[in-house]
């Protein structure tokens, strides 16, 4: 960019600076280098980081159009005042613009977020499960090495409980004691 | 109601909250620390200690974002731009009538007041306010004192793009080291625990084996 041109974009922030400039380019910032750095973390397991990576970036690309649009929606309200002075309404429409940036932040983009990551976290929790299932499969013990017929043993006449005998600490007790 | 509303929305404070980038950002990651872990534990469908651990993340993340942003971006990037803009447009006589940013923005303040009350806070403040010839005549003399823009936007032109290099670069670096033994302090993440090496597991077996002599 040529320096006339950042000139020009100075003046323009410097007569009106609206709080959605900022936020909207942290936003867009944010939604290509928050994952990036999640998906980087060696220490998370790779479905949590997808996960995680994924949720970061969808609610920062809700929040752009959500900041613009509740922004401009502020000012379209406030513009409706009536018995203003045209350089009042403009300093109310400024004003309008920071508070719907404020809503947006406080509530509209969590609820839409939420609303927007619901489906793609089941998905997710859906496929881990399935990961889940299979290595429980794969770790089990083969059906057929369980004996399908108890045998039941029958204590014999003169059975005496051993547990008195029994050390107390389990530690202590070496297998394949004299008894 | 509507002239309440009205008075709320004109409001000369903020009006000066709403024109600074460092401030209204402020206040924006400020609302996401209270919004999201709102949000977060309002969710019916997750259990009760994963809501928490990620309400608790999240709040902790925005705080982090919030520090790293007004400890380290606003004094560098603040004094930083206005430096780099004073070398970049030598023509333009507006910066060299201040020191500094700080210096630019006191004026500011001063230059939207009326001008009984600006000349009543110049004459309280005296020495403290260190002006060139040509702004002290620019607030003792106009009714509306020249508001130099270009100066004013490249001060917010540098706060964007410290904003940006600080909330969406260096936030996350500093978060990642600060918050998850700050979640372990708290009780929310068990510390890690060295992985056992194949001998131990047998022994920790007979260690635990508890022999039953049912028959």
């Amino acid at each position: 960019m040529k320096l006339p041109k950042i000139k020009d974009l100075c003046i323009k922030l410097g007569e009106s600076n609206k709080a959605t400039y900022a936020v909207v380019a942290i936003a867009a910032a944010k939604g290509i280098f928050r994952p990036i750095f999640t998906l980087a973390d060696k220490h998370e397991k790779k479905e949590t980081k997808k996960y995680a990576a994924a949720r970061e970036g969808l609610t920062e690309v809700v929040a752009i159009p959500t900041y613009l649009g509740v922004g401009k929606l502020s000012e379209v309200i406030a513009g409706k005042l009536k018995g203003l002075s045209p350089e009042k309404m403009e300093v109310a429409k400024h004003n309008a613009n920071f508070l719907g940036v404020c809503v947006a932040a406080l509530f509209v983009i969590p609820a839409l977020a939420s609303l927007v990551t619901k489906p793609f976290s089941k998905k997710v929790q859906n496929s881990s499960n399935a990961e889940h299932k299979l290595d429980i499969k794969e770790n089990a013990v083969p059906e057929n090495i369980v004996p399908k017929n108890k045998v039941s043993v029958k204590k014999p006449y003169n059975y005496v409980s051993m547990e008195g005998f029994l050390p107390a600490k389990p530690e202590i007790t070496k297998v394949g004691a004299p008894w | 109601m509507v002239g309440m509303i009205s008075n709320f929305l004109t409001n000369p404070i903020l009006s000066n909250v709403a024109q600074s980038t460092t401030r209204s950002v402020s206040i924006e990651t400020g609302m996401k620390a209270i919004g999201r872990p709102s949000f977060i534990l309002a969710d019916k469908k997750l259990d009760k200690s994963t809501k928490n651990y990620a309400a608790v993340k999240e709040f902790l993340y925005q705080l982090t974002c919030l520090g790293v942003y007004m400890a380290l971006v606003i004094p560098v990037f603040k004094n930083g731009a206005f430096a780099l803009a004073k070398k970049g447009f030598k023509d333009e006589k507006a910066f060299g009538y201040f020191k500094n940013a700080k210096n630019y923005l006191n004026y500011l303040k001063l230059s939207k007041m009326e001008k009984a009350e600006r000349l009543n806070v110049m004459q309280k403040k005296g020495k403290n306010l260190e002006f060139s010839e040509q702004i002290k005549n620019n607030l003792i003399n106009q009714d509306k004192p020249e508001k130099y823009s270009i100066v004013k936007g490249a001060i917010e032109l540098g706060n964007i793009v410290g904003c940006v290099l600080g909330l969406a670069i260096i936030s996350p670096q500093v978060s990642h080291l600060v918050v998850h033994p700050a979640l372990k302090l708290l009780g929310f993440e068990k510390p890690k625990q060295p992985a056992p090496t194949p001998e131990q597991p047998q022994s920790a077996d007979i260690k635990n084996t508890r022999l039953s002599v049912n028959a």
